[in-house]
């Protein structure tokens, strides 16, 4: 199944001062794995979760998550 | 890799290696009823819980949304076949020997199905929470 929610989190976290993935999962809280997960694009956060990811890259949800039908 | 995952390859492994070692002495010695003594090996599936304690003493997130999923989805792949088994474990006499038939169960016999009961639950969670990890989930 084609994962229809695309994220742009290791860019956003690049340009956040090449913030790690483990720096990123600690603020988000969320373990390092579920960020390499979202990176890969095997998993869509919950809505919680993507705010919260949002807010750790101090970017708006749509900037960091968007819906390609 | 996740502690989940961890977890659940050891225990695959534990469930591996009894396999093989109790299907091995058994052909090398035939399968008495001493040689379901080897089934204890299955003892060690409960060292899984410390793995990650080490991580979890540093206060590190073990698990998240997403394992959490994963474990849910796991335990109901699981259930579903341990009561497909227990259906047909039921029904199997019925069918095979009628309804007005007594069976004789032999005491390792019976130790033997409630043994696999569970060897068939914690082999089918662990290997969904690894096809899952490995595969990938999209959440709910």
């Amino acid at each position: 199944m084609a994962n229809e929610i695309l994220n742009h989190i290791r860019r956003l976290r690049f340009e956040q001062g090449e913030m790690t993935q483990e720096e990123l999962a600690r603020r988000a809280g969320v373990t390092r794995q579920t960020i390499i997960a979202l990176e890969a694009g095997r998993y869509s956060p919950s809505l919680l979760l993507a705010f919260r990811i949002s807010r750790a890259l101090h970017a708006p949800v749509e900037r960091v998550f968007e819906h390609q039908p | 890799m996740s502690v989940q995952e961890k977890q659940a390859w050891f225990i695959l492994a534990v469930l591996g290696v009894t396999g093989l070692v109790y299907g091995s002495l058994g052909l090398a010695v035939g399968f008495h009823t001493w040689t379901l003594g080897t089934l204890g090996l299955l003892g060690f599936v409960g060292v899984a819980p410390l793995i990650g304690l080490r991580d979890r003493r540093r206060g590190k997130i073990l698990y998240d949304e997403r394992d959490l999923s994963i474990q849910r989805r796991a335990g109901n792949a699981a259930l579903g076949i341990l009561w497909l088994a227990f259906v047909a474990g039921m029904m199997a006499p019925f069918f095979l020997k009628g309804p007005e038939a007594t069976i004789t169960v032999p005491v390792t016999g019976l130790a033997l199905v409630v043994c696999g009961a569970g060897v068939l639950f914690y082999a089918v969670h662990s290997l969904a929470i690894v096809i899952q990890y490995r595969t990938g989930r999209h959440g709910e």
